[in-house]
């Protein structure tokens, strides 16, 4: 393992027990499985921030929440420091791994005040000195931008920003190393949104910080992530250092995403809007989609070959190693005359 | 000179409160031709989405228009009876909301709400509005209509409920569609879509769009002029290019600045400190002032009005002479 790697998820899985209803036993149906992250690998060094990006639905905020240990994974492995995660985290490996949520109103208790919340997770898992807490929660106000009275206020209270800064203040009282964010500024106005980008942006540098941020919003990713990992059903289908993604993306759905992120000026329209399939595409990817396990993204692929038949893992671009894709026209990216010699090369 | 399709004139909207009355738009002006794209951006509260139901009659309980004027092809349709200025309005104009979801009925197949209006509004039998109905499911690119015309909402994708109220809204033949946040909710490759459809309908139909939005980039992308509204009022307004290139109002130019782009990244994004103005509060002066990197004290007691700004632009600003120097005005504070 290599030593700036902080978090590594192995194979990691997800899936949702089907809710069985009267009707599905009296016909014997099965309902299907809700497979929400299914086989995931992803590797997060230390001091980065690492987008995740999909659509809604493609598992990002339950991939966060099960590094975080909100969910029990299904198979695989979460490897922190090294060390592979058990069942049941012992406190430290708890505190070490912190989320920040979409809506600050609904993770946060209505009826105490942020001064109690801090205290009480201060206390509780013994940071500071009994006599240092009250310094430290302002210290954390510091730390988040707040005013030191904020301490003796309510959720309610706040504005969305500021509560986003509590949430904020919340998670990093117990002192994490790595810190996921599930949307964090989705629910937040523009203006406000660039306050909490440029906090997490200080906040990265201040405390040496990792963190997963998950969003659906590509500028804003673009803007403060050093590397991202684009998911789509369940599996993450390309990563790569952020500038290079959003410029020349390899997987076929990552173009897709970019292309279809709105432009103030200078774009005449989506570059890529999803375009009909020629006809002697659809009779591929009928027959692809009849494979036991085709690539996921087959059914919307413009540039389906037989060979989706069978899902791709991650392999490396052979231009620059450092970034992966789960797509069969990925080996190809050589020179055609390499390619042209081994059409079928894949490891 | 042909007068613009739809020209509102001082558009005042008061919703009472138990504590006073809240004074959410605040002489709001604006117009559209006819086949134009135009965008009204804004913050939450800014008075956008009031201003664009006022047009329809469509303000949410007890929220009402205290004053103003609609005009329709340059006649002032305001004075009519409440029957006929409904008439006039719907007939003109459509509309498009944010959820989907809550738009459509969820007992009544899509396809029966397509043909509902051609029906009734335009006296088709039921067999000429179901093909108008399939006609324009087509037209807001679903494929397999007839199949899908007898869904009901929840079997159909976000994406594909949205094109069923934009069918909808088409089903008048209105000649212009307001949309509140249309793509708000969807992913960005369905909100792509969504906005080609819009785009599409201009181009070849001729419907016009105001489009109402948070979404500077979604608004750009869809829109050739925009009106920028801050707490009640349109405080920049102009073509899109020019209003991006070049901003003349400290709002639109902090906005701008805020707002990360897909493209490149910033060394910093501009954070505008403080927040909007309490709108159930009277407001002296510039409404924007507390927040500007540029005002001045004078700022404070300068009643806005909506300046000249170059060809087809203005600004509320009174510092709008200084505005070539706003880049290297932040740029000082920025770096410290």
């Amino acid at each position: 393992m290599a030593e700036n790697e902080i978090l590594v998820v192995e194979g990691l899985a997800r899936h949702f027990a089907p809710h069985v209803s009267a009707i599905d036993r009296l016909f014997g149906t099965k309902p299907t499985e809700n497979r929400a992250v299914d086989g995931v690998d992803l590797v997060l060094h230390k001091g980065e921030t690492l987008g995740l990006v999909g659509e809604s639905g493609c598992g990002k905020s339950t991939l966060a929440r099960t590094v975080v240990g909100l969910h029990r994974p299904t198979a695989g492995v979460i490897r922190y420091g090294g060390e592979v995660l058990p069942a049941r985290r012992t406190r430290a490996q708890k505190r070490a791994i912190q989320m920040v949520f979409q809506d600050p109103y609904s993770s946060l208790n209505p009826r105490m005040t942020v001064g109690q919340m801090l205290s009480e997770l201060l206390k509780f898992h013994q940071l500071v000195p009994r006599n240092k807490v009250r310094e430290r929660s302002r210290e954390l106000m510091h730390l988040v931008g707040l005013p030191e009275r904020a301490l003796g206020q309510r959720p309610r209270q706040f504005s969305g920003g500021q509560r986003q800064r509590v949430g904020i203040a919340r998670a990093l009282a117990l002192e994490p190393t790595v810190l996921l964010a599930d949307e964090p500024v989705s629910a937040l106005d523009v203006s406000v949104q660039a306050t909490i980008i440029n906090l997490f942006a200080d906040l990265k540098e201040t405390l040496d910080l990792s963190v997963i941020f998950v969003s659906h919003n590509m500028a804003v990713v673009r803007q403060i992530c050093d590397r991202t990992a684009v998911m789509y059903r369940g599996r993450i289908v390309e990563t790569g250092s952020t500038d290079t993604l959003f410029d020349d993306p390899v997987h076929p759905y990552t173009r897709l995403l970019t292309g279809s992120v709105p432009r103030l000026v200078g774009a005449e329209g989506p570059q890529q809007v999803e375009v009909a399939p020629a006809d002697d595409r659809d009779a591929v990817r009928q027959e692809v989609a009849r494979a036991a396990a085709p690539c996921r993204f087959a059914d919307r692929c413009p540039s389906v070959v037989a060979e989706c038949a069978d899902e791709p893992p991650l392999l490396p671009d052979p231009r620059d190693p450092t970034r992966l894709a789960a797509c069969v026209h990925v080996p190809r990216r050589a020179e055609v005359a390499r390619a042209d010699a081994d059409p079928r090369s894949r490891p | 000179m042909t007068p613009p399709l739809l020209e509102v004139r001082d558009l005042h909207v008061e919703i009472p409160m138990p504590y006073g009355r809240l004074h959410a738009v605040r002489g709001v002006s604006l117009s559209v031709d006819t086949a134009e794209s135009v965008g009204l951006v804004g913050e939450s509260g800014s008075g956008k989405s009031l201003t664009l139901r006022a047009l329809l009659g469509l303000l949410p309980r007890p929220a009402r228009i205290v004053s103003g004027a609609i005009l329709i092809d340059g006649e002032d349709v305001t004075g009519l009876p409440a029957k006929r200025l409904k008439r006039r309005l719907a007939d003109t104009m459509s509309m498009v909301f944010q959820d989907s979801l809550t738009a459509l009925n969820p007992v009544m197949r899509v396809g029966d709400q397509i043909a509902e209006a051609p029906q009734r509004r335009l006296g088709a039998s039921r067999g000429e509005a179901k093909a108008i109905a399939v006609d324009l499911m087509t037209e807001v690119g679903i494929a397999d209509p007839e199949r899908r015309y007898r869904l009901y909402p929840h079997e159909l994708s976000g994406g594909m409920r949205q094109r069923i109220c934009i069918a909808i809204a088409l089903s008048t033949k209105p000649r212009l569609i307001l949309a509140d946040e249309p793509t708000t909710a969807l992913d960005v490759t369905i909100q792509a879509q969504v906005l080609g459809v819009l785009a599409r309908l201009r181009q070849e139909e001729h419907v016009g769009l105001l489009l109402v939005s948070h979404d500077l980039a979604v608004v750009g992308q869809a829109c050739s002029r925009l009106y920028v509204m801050y707490a009640g009022r349109v405080v920049a307004s102009g073509d899109l290019v020019d209003l991006v290139t070049a901003p003349r109002h400290p709002y639109t130019f902090s906005l701008l600045r805020s707002v990360p782009d897909p493209d490149r990244r910033v060394a910093r994004l501009l954070s505008i400190q403080g927040q909007p103005p309490d709108l159930a509060e009277t407001i002296t002066g510039c409404s924007f002032a507390v927040r500007c990197p540029f005002a001045e004290d004078a700022c404070r007691d300068w009643e806005p009005e909506l300046l000249p700004a170059g060809p087809a632009r203005l600004s509320a600003c009174r510092r709008i002479d200084t505005a070539d120097r706003w880049t290297a005005m932040v740029a000082e504070e920025v770096s410290p």
